[in-house]
């Protein structure tokens, strides 16, 4: 059946819309990375970590922090972010294949999928997921 | 050892086993006191990676030795290099603070509803207004040498130090401290200073 004006309209502001979303996702110029299934396994410090040894995220900010998250190499990671001794770590699911994931209070992470190099990743806009005791 | 002799124009170490590669990307600026050296590892395997990213002109360090002992200036020793990073507490680390201190320092750290990054920003700066060696050194007073080393993300791991990236560590130390009358105290691993993977430069030895 021919598509009258009025639904192709609509399917023209539906790409656009889904267009749009996704862009907003991408907004560090990589796809924004989507997990399923976390899992919160563990949470600790490192020597000298007191200061932040409550910290906490939920899934939904594991999830925000992974999608706003850029991939970087080791060097980047070092370079520009702090390796702060608190972590929490978990399970998930990527791209249907299960997952290990850390994720530090200085804004780094690592995702690792079966025995593989782990990746690592880097979020200067995740602040909001990190101030914690509100 | 090989021979020992080197001298200091105009911010070059002049010396037949220094390799001049002096990049005015990362020269920040008027390095006029020097108190200290920071030992770090680079995260890649080879001095061409490390070379590249410092011409993206953002971080680097004053000298790169290679896996062969090679010694590389990479900037001058009067100019400010981008190395370090937000600095701990030395007092806190060492627990010699003051009360005083130890109150303002825990009122940034433990401060409710502030990203720990911040925190840790805040931090360094309320420790870089502290003179040296209250202190640990900043950009604003330290020499930086790099490593080739790669980091294994898996291992949280650093390659280990090399027999001659050793032997050129220790000789470039004892001149640099010779020539800017520094001592043994004043050379720091860069995680003894700032929030870094605690493997970093772990295996050179210098003591």
């Amino acid at each position: 059946m021919p598509e009258g004006p009025e639904r192709r309209l609509s399917r023209a502001w539906l790409v656009f819309a889904m267009v749009s979303v996704a862009a907003a996702g991408s907004s560090n110029g990589q796809d924004p990375l989507k997990l399923g299934d976390i899992a919160i396994t563990e949470r600790g410090a490192d020597a000298n970590g007191e200061f932040c040894r409550d910290f906490s995220l939920t899934s939904a900010q594991v999830s925000a922090f992974f999608s706003r998250a850029r991939l970087v190499d080791a060097s980047a990671l070092h370079g520009s972010f702090d390796h702060l001794p608190c972590y929490i770590r978990g399970t998930a699911v990527w791209k249907d294949q299960p997952a290990t994931w850390e994720i530090r209070a200085g804004g780094t992470g690592m995702l690792t999928v079966k025995a593989g190099m782990p990746r690592l990743y880097g979020c200067s806009g995740c602040d909001d997921l990190f101030a914690q005791g509100r | 050892m090989a021979e020992s002799t080197a001298t200091v124009v105009n911010g070059k170490l002049i010396a037949s086993r220094v390799i001049d590669k002096v990049s005015s990307k990362i020269e920040k600026g008027a390095l006029n006191k020097v108190n200290a050296i920071i030992i770090h590892q680079t995260e890649s395997d080879n001095v061409a990676s490390s070379l590249s990213s410092y011409s993206s002109g953002v971080n680097g360090a004053h000298f790169l030795i290679d896996k062969d002992g090679t010694i590389l200036q990479t900037a001058r020793i009067n100019q400010k290099c981008w190395h370090v990073g937000n600095i701990k507490s030395r007092c806190g680390e060492l627990r010699i603070c003051s009360p005083e201190d130890l109150k303002e320092i825990n009122s940034i750290l433990f401060k409710k509803g502030e990203a720990y990054q911040v925190r840790v920003r805040n931090l360094s700066q309320h420790e870089a207004k502290k003179p040296y060696p209250d202190r640990y050194p900043t950009n604003e007073d330290a020499l930086g040498i790099e490593l080739v080393g790669r980091f294994d993300a898996k291992s949280g791991s650093y390659d280990m130090v090399t027999k001659p990236q050793n032997e050129s560590l220790v000789w470039l130390l004892s001149v640099l401290e010779s020539s800017l009358s520094l001592t043994n105290d004043d050379i720091y691993r860069h995680p003894q200073v700032s929030y870094k993977q605690s493997s970093e430069a772990e295996s050179a030895k210098w003591r």
